[in-house]
């Protein structure tokens, strides 16, 4: 799969430039992990991977659709729509029940298909978000900070989907994260962000 | 003492069955009903549009939606009737003195407020909302569905206050309508007709017959659920 290559990139918020990021390459084969202190813009990288803001210089190529077989954000602290877990998975299965049940049972979070998202624990929803994301089939999956919502069993499965992602879902991951020890073990390339433009 | 009065001629009324005062309560909830729907139907999906609209649409148009929530009855009746009218550009439709004309008053009246709301609530939903709802590959007919759902309690509340706009207005209904015994006749016109005639008693219990349903209307909304606060990340 051709990789997608951030050429002279500068990010922020309409003209104001918040880091500038230079040139990179997501590789299928590898995680690529975004670190950088607080205020470094690794959320503002990821969105305009995501698409969600445009770069203000340089370039993504290819600059992928949102959703399925394109990009697929996900917040640090996860928005999940009203209702049941499902309704939030089902939105990206496009109405297939099996795909919503798999991607929640590779978060290990299957039995909560009929919880009220309200009533979830901050881990729990950070896994339906991710099984929202994955249900959806992307092509690049950017996950923002996941490690604060989740506990030690799901980073164990987050880590377990990472390599799987990498080695059979032929899925491009970047996550922003301040804990690249996480990370360990994994095929890795690292963007440093320095934060001195903020 | 003519409170007192009045409410003992309205517990009489309902209470026997009056013919006439069911006929005008219908004719008062079909009108303001069917006009709210279409306001729903065209307001929501406008507010949200404003809403997700980009500068200048988007102060503009918010700007005129809140200016219009402030149309007096009376100019929106009296522009319709105008309109109607044999001479009007819509005279052919050969409208006034009818329910159909008094519907597209109320339309009128109802569609600036529920666009306004639609507008402020999805505009205050958090931006985790939008952009995951972007970010998820949803159309954009999926999306604005979606974010309205969010917005849900905010829109009843909405759907409530049009309602109740409409539901008392005078102007348009009288104008409009013509007040026309058994076919236009409404529970505002009849309170008018009434204090006219001198009858004070009357229609101050028309009046409270008007809050009667207004009560029952807001009870079946929080009973139905439709108020129950959306969830939130």
């Amino acid at each position: 799969m051709t990789p997608i290559e951030a050429i002279d990139l500068v990010v922020g918020y309409q003209a104001k430039a918040v880091a500038e990021v230079g040139s990179f390459r997501i590789a299928a084969d590898r995680v690529t992990a975004v670190t950088g202190p607080n205020g470094s813009g690794k959320t503002t990288l990821l969105k305009t991977l995501a698409g969600l803001l445009a770069p203000v210089a340089g370039r993504i190529a290819p600059q992928l659709r949102a959703g399925a077989e394109g990009a697929v954000f996900v917040h640090s602290t996860p928005y999940l729509f009203a209702g049941a877990a499902r309704l939030n998975v089902q939105l990206t299965s496009r109405g297939d029940d099996e795909t919503a049940r798999n991607a929640l049972r590779t978060l290990g979070v299957e039995q909560l298909w009929n919880d009220d998202v309200r009533r979830l624990s901050t881990g729990q929803r950070q896994r339906v978000a991710i099984a929202r994301a994955l249900a959806a089939v992307p092509r690049l999956l950017l996950i923002d900070e996941p490690e604060g919502g989740l506990d030690a069993e799901g980073i164990s499965s987050w880590r377990r989907i990472v390599e799987e992602a990498v080695s059979t879902r032929h899925l491009s991951i970047v996550i922003a994260t301040h804990q690249l020890s996480a990370l360990e073990g994994l095929p890795l390339n690292v963007v440093r962000l320095r934060g001195d433009l903020v | 003492m003519v409170l007192l009065e009045s409410i003992g001629q309205a517990v009489m009324l309902i209470a026997r069955g009056d013919a006439e005062v069911w006929r005008v309560t219908a004719v008062s909830i079909e009108v303001s009903l069917l006009a709210l729907v279409l306001a729903i139907l065209v307001g929501l999906p406008a507010g949200y549009a404003v809403a997700i609209a980009r500068r200048p649409i988007a102060s503009v148009g918010s700007w005129a939606l809140h200016t219009l929530t402030a149309l007096p009855t009376v100019v929106v009746g009296l522009t319709l009737y105008f309109a109607f009218s044999a001479a009007g550009p819509l005279g052919w439709m050969d409208l006034l003195y009818t329910r159909t004309a008094m519907v597209a008053g109320q339309f009128v009246l109802a569609l600036p407020i529920l666009a306004a709301i639609t507008l402020t609530a999805v505009r205050h939903l958090p931006s985790e909302a939008h952009e995951t709802a972007i970010t998820l590959g949803l159309t954009p007919y999926r999306r604005m569905r979606l974010l309205l759902r969010e917005a849900r309690p905010a829109l009843v509340s909405g759907g409530l206050i049009a309602f109740a706009r409409i539901f008392t207005e005078l102007g348009a209904a009288v104008i409009l309508g013509g007040n026309i015994r058994g076919h236009t006749r409404t529970l505002t016109t009849v309170i008018a007709l009434e204090y006219s005639k001198g009858d004070d008693v009357r229609a101050i219990a028309m009046g409270l017959i008007l809050l009667i349903v207004a009560l029952g209307i807001n009870a079946f909304v929080h009973g139905a659920g439709l108020w129950r606060a959306a969830e939130r990340t």
